[in-house]
């Protein structure tokens, strides 16, 4: 653990945000926030944003495959992530913001991962 | 140890500090900096500014939560039109950098990505991990280029007052943006940012533009840069997984035409 809170305090510390290289709002909206829980069927680890995809079942039972966007890999790779931190089958929660365009694209604030731990995916929600 | 750098950034989120920073990760074999000596000197006597430096992120040049910001934009009416008709999601003349063209000086000195700086006694050379992308600014007395066409960056020449370096930087296109806000700037630009290295650990930098098209007086951002001794850049290839382009929700390029 002490490596952890050395961790912590660098990411204190440190200046380099996870954040996206253009304008959050010129593809997503921050005001139309949605709830994604489903079962990883792909991971695209590449610039300028990570891709994962979703199949998540509605109330009616259907499913439909959701990509969200993360952060940028370099970013997401100093601040922990692997390539296989999500992989295909694990069920998740992401938290995020629906594409402008009403496709079933999102925006990635939070993952909530199979053992419950709720991490940062590299939004740049907050940093318009 | 992922776990644990998770378990990190769950800390952060408790703390509320997000957008969380990025921690950097120490290189095998990397030594401890004495970030309080002196700074290093070039061959020619004069301060390095090489290292790797956490350029400070500024999404919007006015924005008063990070120091060094501007407290008014000096529009004219060509600046502010453009600064008030600037659409993110219209992606006015689409959206340049979603397209992965280059961010220009501004947006990558400001961005949110690792710049490293090399340097010797006849160049500074800028290598900015945001789309592998590096700017050359020769400090051997050499003058502008005459004749060469504008660019995304635009020419740099270095020149040295003391022990600041000033680099100057004139025939940009006048494509990019100031910031990811979107503030403008035109093609009769000219950036002059200064370098001064205050000790072994850090460099205050200046950022001025002077671009009588969009401004009616010159603006100065400044900043206070911090060694990053265990961070390495890393490859940036932009349009490798570029869906938001490939889907179509980011508009292809198109270069405005009254930016001269």
């Amino acid at each position: 653990m002490k490596r952890a809170s050395l961790l912590v305090c660098a990411a204190l510390l440190s200046a380099h945000t996870l954040t996206a290289h253009h304008s959050f709002d010129a593809e997503f909206d921050r005001t139309k926030p949605v709830t994604l829980t489903g079962s990883v069927t792909r991971v695209d680890w590449g610039n300028p944003h990570i891709w994962v995809f979703l199949d998540v079942k509605d109330d009616t039972g259907k499913v439909a495959n959701w990509g969200v966007e993360g952060g940028a890999p370099n970013a997401l790779f100093r601040n922990g992530w692997r390539k296989d931190s999500l992989k295909v089958g694990d069920t998740v929660t992401v938290e995020g913001s629906k594409a402008k365009d009403g496709s079933l694209r999102a925006n990635a604030n939070r993952v909530t991962l199979p053992d419950g731990r709720r991490v940062f995916a590299g939004s740049s929600g907050g940093d318009k | 140890m992922k776990a644990f750098v998770l378990a990190g950034t769950i800390g952060l989120l408790a703390l509320g500090l997000l957008p969380v920073r990025v921690t950097s990760q120490r290189a095998a074999g990397a030594a401890a900096v004495n970030t309080t000596a002196p700074a290093p000197r070039l061959a020619n006597g004069k301060p390095s500014m090489a290292g790797v430096w956490d350029n400070t992120r500024r999404a919007d040049v006015t924005n008063p939560a990070i120091p060094g910001f501007v407290k008014e934009l000096p529009y004219t009416a060509w600046g502010k039109a453009r600064w008030e008709g600037y659409d993110a999601f219209m992606q006015t003349n689409g959206d340049y950098v979603g397209n992965c063209l280059p961010f220009g000086m501004s947006r990558s000195i400001y961005g949110p990505h690792p710049l490293q700086i090399v340097h010797d006694s006849d160049h500074l050379v800028m290598l900015f991990e945001q789309n592998s992308m590096f700017h050359l600014v020769p400090t051997d007395g050499r003058p502008f280029t005459k004749d060469l066409p504008a660019s995304w960056f635009g020419e740099s020449v270095g020149r040295w007052d003391g022990d600041t370096l000033i680099v100057d930087t004139v025939n940009i296109n006048g494509f990019t943006r100031v910031d990811t806000i979107g503030h403008p700037m035109s093609a009769r630009a000219r950036i002059t940012q200064t370098f001064k290295r205050v000790n072994f650990g850090t460099l205050e930098h200046t950022f001025t533009l002077t671009d009588p098209k969009a401004y009616t007086s010159p603006w100065t951002v400044k900043d206070t840069w911090a060694l990053e001794p265990e961070t390495k850049l890393l490859e940036y290839a932009c349009m490798e997984n570029n869906r938001a382009f490939y889907e179509g929700r980011i508009k292809p390029f198109v270069p405005p035409d009254d930016v001269d």
